[in-house]
């Protein structure tokens, strides 16, 4: 979807356990455009679970003789070519984009970590096959391959969210693999082997707690671009009907009346930036403090 | 990469035969008879294994025969070309606009790092990129068309007209395409310049006296263009992905618009042949990128 996301190199990130600091302070050193992020990302959660509370009017209630209103003081964001108020429908929206962009975010996370979890740990043939694979799929832009996907289940939520969540595995897997590469050959993990643990405990009891860190980071990564993917979709009319009041399919309605009513575009574009990039800032202030930190050797 | 190639197309019919569409049914309507349906699954070759309509769809394509589209009513290979045509053309015009736009945005903050005129880059480069298509395709239309009115808001126009002949109406959707590659390729100047100037040998020429001027321009910026011309190439793969909102967004007649008709009628043969397609050229991209890369510096010869 994006350039980063296509260029990125894999796995960045070095997997060493960091001693758990305190909550208090791990907030505290949070800096103040992180934290200006989080009242942002809190405000659309809180728009996604009281929608029926904030929201001035009911997302699909027409004020007949108000179409294409500009913002007024009785509709803060202007009306729609419906005459259905612009707030209250990005209001509204924001539960299903959050829904499906979270759940498929971690849908790919948890794929692509037990995939990145055998296939660093297996190495070997396992490895260099699945690796192949990991960079076939890879090699097709993310939106096509979702929207193949999409097609193969039909366009629906559902299957908007298991195409995202397919779509990122292969990502998320080479950075879990490469966290585990950097690991899996440290004394504690010999001394598990040694202690003729089971290969699955060591996985999930040894190396998985040791790589939280980047794994932390890569979910809030994918989170952001799993809503520009769902954004897409709903652009594009996939998954989703009117009058749903999908940010995406606003956007695309939107298109017809551009030169007439800009603020009915503006509105969810504006949504979808601000949900965004204040996630981005989240997971870069995330990075800051779980994976550059001077990292603790594990003591078990 | 030919490994990868080979991989990309298991991927691809793997996916798509796993489909539920019947091209049979489609074809011949609700109301055809099971006999029918029968006879024409045959001459399509769809009642043979997975493996066999495989290699055939494989030696097809090779031929360059990519199929019967029922969607098109006709052969794919012809109209296909003239749609991936329309998009690498619109695609040309952005890089043409993007590319040395990016590289003197991506130097000048890398030369004034950390001053206002970097600032005001890397943050409008960071938002670009981290935004998709069809918001910058919003802000690019209302300030472009709405607005100023320079340009015409849609690319509507017929599929076989030539694209260079309504140049106006490709700007929009070609700048949109790139917004973010300019982006990313500006990021990566401005990255590559500030390390540049830190290497010792343009202190030197600096120390010896050499005006600023020629220092960045005749010691600097050839070395830090280098991994510049790496992300051009594979910038283009990443060009082929949001094409999809681009040409919807702007009613543009490319080979994304013919996919999505593809994903909407369930039309298989058309879906794997624009997937295909579009696999390839960025795969073609991304080698290319790797060559240009070994060609240029003589430190990373492909052994």
């Amino acid at each position: 979807m994006s350039v980063v996301q296509h260029l990125a190199a894999p796995g960045g990130a070095t997997a060493r356990a960091s001693a758990e600091p305190s909550p208090r302070r791990r907030l505290s050193g949070l800096s103040g455009l992180t934290i200006a992020a989080l009242l942002v990302v809190a405000m659309f959660v809180a728009f996604a679970l009281l929608a029926e509370v904030i929201a001035p009017y009911p997302p699909n209630q027409v004020h007949i003789t108000e179409r294409m209103q500009p913002p007024s003081a009785r509709f803060w964001l202007g009306t729609d070519n419906m005459g259905r108020d612009l707030l209250s429908r990005v209001i509204h929206g924001t539960r299903g984009v959050l829904v499906t962009s979270v759940v498929a975010a971690m849908l790919g996370v948890v794929g692509g970590t037990l995939v990145g979890l055998i296939s660093g740990y297996a190495g070997g043939w396992l490895d260099e096959i699945i690796m192949r694979l990991v960079d076939a799929l890879l090699a097709l832009p993310s939106i096509l391959l979702a929207l193949l996907l999409l097609a193969r289940l039909g366009a629906s939520r559902l299957s908007i969210v298991l195409g995202i969540g397919i779509v990122y595995t292969p990502t998320v897997a080479r950075v879990v693999r490469s966290a585990v590469l950097a690991i899996r050959n440290v004394e504690f993990v010999q001394a598990a082997r040694l202690r003729g643990e089971s290969t699955a405990y060591i996985l999930f009891r040894e190396i998985l707690p040791n790589i939280w860190s980047p794994i932390v980071v890569e979910a809030s990564v994918r989170t952001s671009y799993a809503i520009l993917l769902t954004a897409s979709f709903g652009f594009l009319g996939l998954g989703v009907q009117e009058p749903e009041p999908d940010w995406g399919l606003m956007v695309s309605r939107a298109r017809d009346y551009i030169q007439v009513a800009p603020w009915m575009a503006i509105v969810p574009v504006v949504a979808i930036s601000l949900l965004v990039i204040a996630i981005s800032l989240v997971s870069d202030g995330l990075r800051e403090r779980l994976v550059d930190l001077p990292a603790h050797t594990h003591t078990d | 990469m030919f490994l990868t190639l080979f991989l990309v197309t298991i991927a691809i019919f793997g996916i798509v035969a796993a489909m539920p569409a019947d091209v049979a049914q489609y074809m011949l309507g609700q109301h055809a008879t099971p006999e029918a349906l029968a006879v024409l699954r045959e001459r399509l070759g769809l009642d043979q294994p997975a493996h066999i309509r495989y290699v055939r769809w494989l030696t097809g394509t090779l031929r360059g025969d990519l199929g019967y589209s029922p969607y098109l009513g006709g052969d794919i290979a012809a109209v296909l070309m003239t749609r991936i045509r329309n998009s690498l053309f619109m695609g040309a015009v952005g890089f043409v606009i993007c590319v040395p736009l990016a590289i003197v945005l991506g130097v000048l903050a890398g030369v004034f790092a950390g001053r206002l005129v970097d600032r005001v880059i890397s943050i409008t480069s960071l938002a670009a990129l981290s935004l998709p298509e069809f918001v910058s395709a919003v802000a690019l239309t209302l300030i472009l068309s709405t607005w100023l009115g320079w340009l015409p808001p849609s690319s509507l126009m017929e599929a076989d007209a030539a694209p260079w002949e309504h140049l106006d109406r490709l700007i929009l959707p070609a700048l949109t395409a790139t917004l973010a590659i300019l982006a990313y390729i500006a990021r990566m100047t401005r990255g590559s310049v500030i390390d540049v100037m830190n290497q010792p040998y343009v202190r030197t020429a600096r120390l010896k006296g050499l005006p600023r001027r020629v220092v960045i321009f005749k010691h600097a910026l050839r070395n830090a263009l280098l991994p510049t011309i790496t992300v051009v190439f594979n910038s283009m793969g990443w060009l082929m992905g949001g094409l999809v909102i681009v040409e919807t967004f702007f009613a543009y007649p490319g080979v994304a618009r013919l996919l999505l008709a593809g994903v909407e009628r369930n039309d298989l043969p058309l879906l794997q042949a624009t997937t295909l397609l579009i696999a390839v050229i960025t795969l073609l991209a991304n080698f290319m990128a790797d060559v240009a890369y070994a060609l240029l510096n003589p430190r990373i010869r492909l052994s």
